[in-house]
């Protein structure tokens, strides 16, 4: 009997692991020009335009409240699809570095820690383990909208 | 209360209405509206690095001050002479969060909304063209000094100023 899995696309953060549905990720391209958009929130780095499409990028290390770093040629943009209230639209994602794509079995994925305000955990989908190493599975959907940055800086406490 | 929805809804579409009025001879109402929705005359200008465009119906006049036609209140330099017009200024440095922005370098624009004027300071004029307008998404819905963006011919974007709002901002 086949072994129930999904794949994801794991990508670096401050030399950390983090990974999103390969199912949600519609293609991956180098850093390019991003075009600022002033007074809109600070993760939101601006819009590039992807074949001439007007496509807002955001900086997950800006967002999770890790150190800035000025992006370099292994620099990439994770161009995802965001479910939101029925409505898929794609979204950049600026990332240190893209590693691989891993199948990671159901039964191998922990759900998230628990905690007071559950709403704020939204974003993290569960905990993976390939080789020893800790995969921080996101759902992005709601990345933009809810405040994980408080539960990311909890959840490194415990670990 | 009605005319106010009518110039709302029209400036929207990126128009906007005149009113003529003399004494014991009617009132005119004027409506310019843009021919093609998608596509607007834009100028392209830029304002601390970035480039913006301005829907050029909007556009009065584009001149670079002279010393003299400052004209200052309760010490600031906030208003400029225009002939015979007192225009006060639009403060994009504050709308777009730029610092050190030295408005005395600057040329502007002259913005038409209604019947009231604004100058908007940028660093320079780049060029005049038809522009696509495109939507900025709802992740920017926030933005209310943006009407939509634009993507250049060297592939840039450039966002396109909402001239209402930057009225309404300055008030």
């Amino acid at each position: 009997m086949e072994k129930k899995g999904s794949k994801f696309l794991v990508f670096e953060l401050c030399d950390e692991y983090y990974a999103v549905s390969a199912k949600s990720t519609r293609e991956i391209i180098r850093i390019m020009e991003i075009t600022e958009v002033p007074k809109a929130p600070p993760f939101i780095k601006g819009v590039i335009n992807l074949r001439g499409k007007i496509i807002p990028v955001i900086d997950l290390r800006i967002k999770f409240a890790l150190r800035e770093k000025p992006y370099d040629e292994k620099t990439c943009i994770i161009i995802i699809e965001i479910n939101e209230q029925e409505k898929i639209r794609p979204m950049g994602v600026i990332v240190d570095t893209v590693s691989e794509v891993v199948s990671i079995m159901d039964e191998e994925i922990a759900p998230p820690p628990e905690f007071n305000n559950q709403s704020q955990m939204d974003f993290l989908y569960g905990i993976g383990k390939i080789r020893d190493r800790i995969i921080w599975l996101l759902n992005l959907d709601k990345i933009v909208s809810c405040d994980e940055l408080i539960v990311i800086n909890e959840l490194k406490e415990d670990v | 209360m009605g005319l106010d929805v009518v110039k709302t809804q029209i400036a929207k579409m990126g128009g906007r209405i005149e009113i003529k009025n003399t004494k014991g001879q009617g009132c005119s109402f004027i409506m310019k509206m843009p021919i093609n929705m998608a596509i607007i005359k834009g100028t392209i200008v830029e304002i601390a690095g970035n480039q913006y465009i301005i829907p050029t119906l909007s556009i009065n006049t584009i001149f670079k001050p002279q010393q003299e036609q400052w004209v200052s209140v309760k010490g600031v330099k906030n208003m400029i002479k225009l002939r015979e017009n007192i225009i006060p200024l639009i403060n994009i440095d504050k709308i777009l969060g730029v610092e050190d922005f030295d408005k005395s370098k600057c040329v502007f624009v002259v913005l038409e909304s209604g019947q009231k004027l604004k100058a908007l300071p940028v660093t320079r004029i780049i060029e005049n063209r038809d522009i696509v307008v495109k939507s900025l998404g709802v992740d920017f819905d926030d933005i209310t000094y943006a009407f939509g963006a634009s993507i250049l011919g060297n592939g840039r974007i450039a966002i396109i100023f909402d001239v209402e709002n930057l009225f309404q901002k300055g008030e």
